[in-house]
């Protein structure tokens, strides 16, 4: 089931908002651990067993771990920490490189679960006794298929008391909107923009270069949509969910970018990569080492191709260049030089995202330094930039700030019609958007694949 | 301190003292192995059991499509398409070289009935003497693998014979056709592009 069919937008939701509300808050968790178990076993019901094995696992392993620390038995506790840690990668790196069919969300729900062990074997918080709250915390369905991811310590206190006020029930409801918004009306369109020109046979450059910032823009869209739908339908139930985007394109710098995109899993890789491995403290060296093991692992994360790996080596080169060399010339620049640069940086870099293999990739730039031999501009790049021209100009409009600005302009509006305004616009919205989901074919999330 | 959260902990400290009475420490240990040796299993069986793919028929024919530059309901939906659009993918590109085919041809080509397939979609080629075709097909159950692999092999072999000695352009393509039988989809494809779209197939799937 997706965020964006009709049946969970009509009837799951709404209904599973309205039992909750209902329930005595005792039981209330069970009956959330119950939906998402229903969630995740309609979206991917083959593989229901996997999230349950590492539900069961994580909560006895974190027991263990727990056990073993509050004896002072440090070195087991090492030895169990590691070998929880092995084992669930293993589980990951098996289903993501066998060739077997990937579970939805394996990706998410075992960071989330190694997040768990981290967290209890470095005594950064306890283990949850209460089976129910831990399975909760890894199966909660707005994240269970792609995050935000969540860390144990950051949610643990939820889990005991997540109370839903009208204004968390208010707050929910239009961040789910905008994220719905952004991922029909925005991502949608510019998937469906990419996918005509990725089809062509050959084009002239600048049809290369817009195709490349249609898949840009549709990923960030199509990702920082549904990022938004699951803080939306979490925040409905009285969950505080983690940001994953603020505003990347607008980023100055590439540490700076990867601060703004998929925040919670640059911040995982942070706490429980870099950092443990010594971070920036232990010298320029080790700096380069740390940064390159968790690009490398960041690549590997995202797909089982060479070009996940190239692309992650691809950021790592960048960052380490940044902070090593670039720095200080790049504190030069103007703010608009250096955002120009930076999106250089990440749109080239989704080159490697969209093309199957490195091949592809080598054959995608050569178009856009004029290989095909249809020259630098043609009437195809004319007809794709005037018939996308609107499309375009919204979704970088909305990379940055001016939706936010222009709400919070209307709000301050005279009496209520800065209100019915919002309202208006809101309805307006929603009707196209539930418009365009009864007249398009279904399209699955991007990150749904990693 | 607010009520739910005085509650939580009441919560938290009757679910102590039930499992104190109940749970001794050992437990922890002991269910760690059962739910890892439990792990263990699901993905060993998973690994026997012929990994059908869960990818749907629409995002691996949209994949496949894509990759090779066939505009389809699911790429493009091409028929909502305005005439200069038409155009423009026209100029782009010469006379198509695959056509696509029916449930007819598809018997006529690799001697498979509709019964014997859940969804297939042929594009065979266009001129008397080309070979550029793609045949993509969902398995109904994963014993027809070999059945499906067969037909398609013949295809190849007869595509083979057909072109030996007189084109040797087409003989090329024949020859280097791919075929694809993986997660219960089966890929037949013939063609510069083969392997391109051969990287796309076993990516969606």
């Amino acid at each position: 089931m997706s965020f964006v069919s009709l049946l969970f937008l009509v009837v799951f939701l709404p209904a599973s908002v309205l039992l909750a509300r209902l329930i005595p808050e005792r039981f209330r968790n069970t009956f959330l651990l119950l939906v998402s178990l229903l969630f995740y076993a309609w979206s991917a019901g083959r593989n229901l067993p996997v999230l349950l094995g590492e539900m069961v696992f994580t909560y006895f392993a974190a027991r263990e771990l727990q056990r073993r620390r509050a004896r002072g038995d440090t070195g087991t506790l090492s030895f169990c920490l590691l070998a929880d840690t092995v084992l669930l990668a293993a589980v990951l790196a098996v289903y993501k490189y066998s060739g077997l069919p990937l579970p939805a969300g394996i990706s998410f729900f075992t960071f989330s679960a190694l997040s768990c062990l981290f967290d209890v074997g470095r005594g950064k918080a306890d283990a949850e006794k209460n089976p129910v709250s831990l399975w909760l915390y890894l199966a909660f369905f707005p994240k269970v298929l792609m995050g935000p991811i969540a860390q144990y310590a950051d949610m643990l206190p939820q889990m005991d008391s997540h109370p839903v006020s009208a204004a968390s029930l208010e707050r929910g409801t239009l961040r789910f909107l905008a994220g719905l918004f952004k991922k029909v009306l925005l991502a949608d369109a510019f998937g469906d923009a990419f996918r005509q020109i990725h089809a062509l046979p050959q084009m002239a450059s600048m049809t290369a270069v817009l195709g490349t910032v249609f898949y840009g823009l549709q990923l960030y869209y199509d990702f920082s949509g549904y990022s938004d739908m699951a803080i939306g339908a979490a925040s409905m139930f009285g969950f505080r969910l983690p940001r994953n985007f603020d505003h990347p394109y607008t980023a100055g710098s590439a540490s700076d970018f990867w601060r703004r995109w998929h925040i919670t899993l640059g911040a995982w890789f942070r706490d429980y990569v870099y950092i443990p491995l010594g971070g920036s403290r232990a010298g320029k060296a080790r700096l380069v080492l740390n940064l390159a093991v968790v690009w490398l692992l960041t690549g590997i994360w995202h797909g089982n191709t060479v070009n996940f790996v190239l692309w992650g080596l691809w950021w790592g080169i960048i960052v380490i260049l940044e902070k090593l060399v670039l720095a200080r010339f790049l504190d030069k620049l103007s703010g608009v030089l250096r955002c120009a640069l930076v999106n250089l940086a990440a749109f080239s870099g989704w080159i490697f995202f969209f093309s199957p293999t490195p091949g592809d990739c080598l054959h995608w730039w050569g178009q856009i330094f004029g290989a095909a031999g249809a020259g630098f501009w043609n009437s195809q790049t004319t007809w794709y930039l005037t018939g996308n021209l609107i499309l375009l100009a919204a979704g970088i409009a909305a990379c940055g700030t001016i939706p936010a600005r222009l709400v919070s302009r209307i709000r301050k509006c005279r009496g209520r019609s800065g209100v019915w305004i919002l309202a208006g616009l809101t309805a307006l919205l929603l009707l196209l958007s539930v418009a365009r989901i009864l007249s398009s074919t279904y399209q699955t999330f991007l990150y749904a694949a990693f | 301190m607010n009520v739910s959260e005085s509650r939580g902990r009441q919560e938290r400290r009757k679910w102590d003292t039930w499992r104190h009475r109940l749970l001794p420490d050992g437990i922890f240990s002991l269910g760690r192995t059962a739910a890892a040796v439990f792990l263990i299993a699901v993905i060993s069986a998973q690994l026997l059991s012929g990994r059908v793919s869960g990818s749907s028929w629409d995002s691996v024919r949209a994949a496949v499509n894509a990759a090779a530059g066939i505009l389809s309901d699911d790429t493009t939906q091409a028929q909502d398409l305005p005439d200069a659009a038409v155009e423009v993918q026209n100029d782009a590109s010469t006379e198509p070289a695959r056509t696509e085919g029916d449930a007819r041809m598809i018997r006529r080509l690799y001697g498979l009935d509709e019964q014997t397939y859940e969804n297939a979609q042929l594009y065979y080629p266009s001129a008397s003497l080309g070979a550029d075709e793609l045949f993509l097909v969902r398995l109904k159950t994963p014993d027809q693998a070999d059945m499906v692999r067969q037909a398609m092999e013949a295809r190849k072999a007869a595509q083979m014979k057909n072109f030996e000695g007189y084109a040797p352009e087409s003989y090329r393509k024949a020859a280097g056709s791919r075929i694809e039988v993986s997660g219960g989809y089966a890929l037949y494809v013939s063609g510069d592009d083969a392997e391109r779209i051969v990287e796309a197939f076993r990516k969606a799937l």
